[in-house]
C-alpha cells in the first residue's frame, strides 16, 4: 500500500477532527516493518491545536488487502488495545479507528508510537536494549498478569467468543478440524493432540490472552519494555497460555537455553506472573500449555505456508514456514515423552 | 545424462552467491529476502542429498510398525507413504496406543525418528543442539520448584 499524496491529504482530514484539531499537517509517512496481515506506517504530524497539539508521531495500522476471513479486523484489535489499556497494560496509546476504506484503501487504526524496538534477534542477543534481562522477564511476566484482569463481560469485547466447553478442548477441537480440511495426515501432531485431550487440567474461568505473545511482539528501549504489539490473535482463553506460548523453544531466537523468550529462565518469568498478581502456578499445568503452544503454532505454521501455496500471498517467508513444523513436533514430543517418564522439566 | 553441476552442486554455488556476493551490499527487507532465499536453498541442497533415503526409511518403518496386511495400493512412495500416514492417524486417534507399554513407545520413537529426518533437512542446527543437550539427560535435572514466590 503506497500513501500517496491524496491519500495524504485524506488522511489529514480525518486526523484532524479525531484530534479536535482544526489542522493537521503529515510532515512524514514511513513504511514500517508490518506482519503479513497488516501494514504499518509511522506518521509525522504538527497538530494545530486542541489536545493533541504540537509535534506528534503516531503509528497509522492498516489491513492489508487480501487478507484471510476470519482474521480479526482493525475495530476489534482497536477494542482489545482499548481494554488492555484500561487496566494498566503496557501498551500503545489506542486512539482512533476508523472503517472508512476511502481514506487510504482499507479500514486503519492509529495509536500513539512508542519508542524502541521489537526486533526479536537483536533484543535477545544486544544486552543494550531492553535493561536487565530477569527484570525484563519479570516485568513481562506481571503484563501477562495484567492482560487477565480483563474478564469477559468487558465492554466492548462483546465480539469475542467465550469457550464453553473448556478452552482446551475448544482449541484441540478447532485445530483437529484444520488438520482434516487440510487433508495431509500429521501422525505427530495427531499424537500430541490425543495428548493434550487426555491430559486436561482444570478448566480455568476464561480470561484475555493476548495469543501471540513473544519475543518479537513487544517494544524494549535501553530500559526495558515499552509496548506490547499484534492483538489480533486476542481471545478469551486459559489462564496458562501466554506463558506457554512466550516459553516455546521455537520464540527463543536461537537461544535456546533461556527459556522464557531467549532472555531469561521460566522461572523468572512465572515469579513476575504471580508477584503481579496472576494465579498460583502448578508447574504441571503451564507445561501442559507449553506442549498445547506448540501443538497449536505447528498447525498455525502449516496454515501460514497453505497462504502461499493457495496463491493469497506470494511469500518466501510464508513457504518457509511450512519447513518449521517439525520444530514444535520435536519439541511437543520431547515435552511429552518428559512428562511421561515422570521427570522434572 | 544431465551435465555438472549436479542439483545440488547448483543449489550450494547459488546459496553462496547470495551470501558472499549480494547480501554484504544488502540492508533491511531486501537482506532478510536474500539471506531466507540462501536458508532455502540450504534446504533445497540437504533434501536433494538425503531426501529419497529418507522416505524409503520412513516407509518401511511405517510399513513395519503397521503390520502385515497393511500394504498400500498406491504407486509412489509419497502416496504409499500419505496412505499409511492415513491409516496411522486413525489409529491415534482411535486411541489404539493410548495405554502405557511398548507399542505406544514404539510409535512415539518412530515419530520422534520422522521428526527428526524432517530436522536433518530444514534445521540441522537446532538437531545438533538438542543431541547435545540430550546427552548428559542422565545427569540432575533442574527441578522446577512449585514455589514462585518474588
Amino acid at each position: 500500500m503506497v500513501v500517496d499524496d491524496e491519500a495524504r491529504a485524506r488522511l489529514a482530514a480525518f486526523l484532524a477532527p479525531a484530534a479536535s484539531a482544526s489542522n493537521v499537517e503529515i510532515r512524514n509517512v514511513t513504511s514500517l516493518a508490518g506482519g503479513t496481515l497488516q501494514e504499518n506506517f509511522l506518521l509525522d504530524v504538527v497538530v494545530s491545536d486542541g489536545p493533541e497539539a504540537g509535534a506528534r508521531r503516531y503509528v497509522l495500522r492498516a489491513t492489508r488487502p487480501g487478507s484471510i476471513e476470519g482474521s480479526m479486523s482493525r475495530a476489534e484489535e482497536f477494542a482489545i488495545m482499548r481494554a488492555v489499556h484500561s487496566v494498566g497494560v503496557t501498551v500503545p496509546e489506542p486512539l482512533w479507528i476508523t472503517q472508512d476504506h476511502g481514506i487510504i484503501g482499507a479500514e486503519f487504526l492509529v495509536m500513539r508510537f512508542v519508542p524502541g524496538i521489537a526486533l526479536a534477534h537483536r533484543i535477545v542477543r544486544d544486552p543494550r536494549w531492553g535493561g536487565e534481562r530477569q527484570l525484563l522477564a519479570e516485568r513481562i511476566g506481571r503484563e501477562v498478569a495484567l492482560i487477565q484482569q480483563v474478564r469477559p463481560g468487558h465492554a466492548g469485547l462483546e465480539f469475542l467468543p467465550v469457550p464453553q466447553r473448556g478452552a482446551a478442548q475448544e482449541l484441540i477441537d478447532s485445530l483437529r478440524l484444520y488438520l482434516d480440511r487440510e487433508g495431509t495426515p500429521r501422525p505427530a501432531i495427531e499424537w500430541c493432540l490425543r495428548w493434550l485431550e487426555r491430559n486436561k487440567p482444570p478448566r480455568r474461568s476464561p480470561v484475555l490472552t493476548h495469543g501471540d505473545f513473544r519475543t518479537g511482539n513487544y517494544m524494549v528501549d535501553e530500559h526495558g519494555l515499552t509496548g506490547i504489539l499484534d492483538w489480533e490473535l486476542a481471545a478469551w482463553g486459559d489462564p496458562h497460555l501466554d506463558l506457554g506460548w512466550f516459553c516455546m523453544k521455537f520464540w527463543r531466537c536461537g537461544q535456546f537455553d533461556k527459556e522464557a523468550g531467549g532472555i531469561a529462565d521460566r522461572q523468572d518469568l512465572w515469579r513476575g506472573y504471580q508477584a503481579g498478581g496472576g494465579r498460583q502456578l502448578v508447574p504441571e499445568e503451564v507445561m501442559y500449555w507449553e506442549v498445547m503452544a506448540n501443538t497449536r503454532w505447528a498447525v498455525l505454521s502449516i496454515q501460514q505456508a497453505a497462504r502461499h501455496f493457495e496463491g493469497s500471498l506470494a511469500s518466501l517467508e510464508l513457504a518457509l514456514t511450512g519447513r518449521c513444523t517439525a520444530e514444535m513436533e520435536y519439541e511437543a514430543l520431547r515435552l511429552i515423552a518428559l512428562v511421561e517418564k515422570g521427570a522434572k522439566i | 545424462m544431465q551435465d555438472r553441476p549436479t542439483a545440488e552442486e547448483l543449489a550450494a554455488a547459488a546459496r553462496a552467491a547470495l551470501l558472499d556476493n549480494v547480501a554484504p551490499s544488502l540492508t533491511g527487507e531486501a537482506r532478510k529476502e536474500t539471506l531466507m532465499a540462501a536458508n532455502a536453498l540450504a534446504m533445497i541442497e540437504r533434501e536433494l542429498k538425503w531426501g529419497a533415503e529418507v522416505e524409503r526409511e520412513e516407509l518401511a518403518s511405517l510399513s513395519e510398525l503397521l503390520g502385515a496386511g497393511e500394504e498400500s495400493q498406491a504407486s509412489t512412495p509419497r502416496e504409499q507413504l500419505t496412505q499409511l500416514n492415513r491409516r496411522l492417524v486413525d489409529k491415534i486417534r482411535g486411541g489404539e496406543f493410548d495405554d502405557p507399554g511398548s507399542r505406544r513407545n514404539k510409535i512415539a520413537r518412530f515419530l520422534r525418528g520422522v521428526t527428526i529426518a524432517k530436522l536433518r533437512i530444514s534445521n540441522p542446527k537446532l538437531l545438533a543442539w538438542e543431541e547435545q543437550a540430550d546427552a548428559p539427560q542422565q545427569a540432575v535435572q533442574p527441578a522446577v520448584s512449585g514455589k514462585c514466590n518474588g
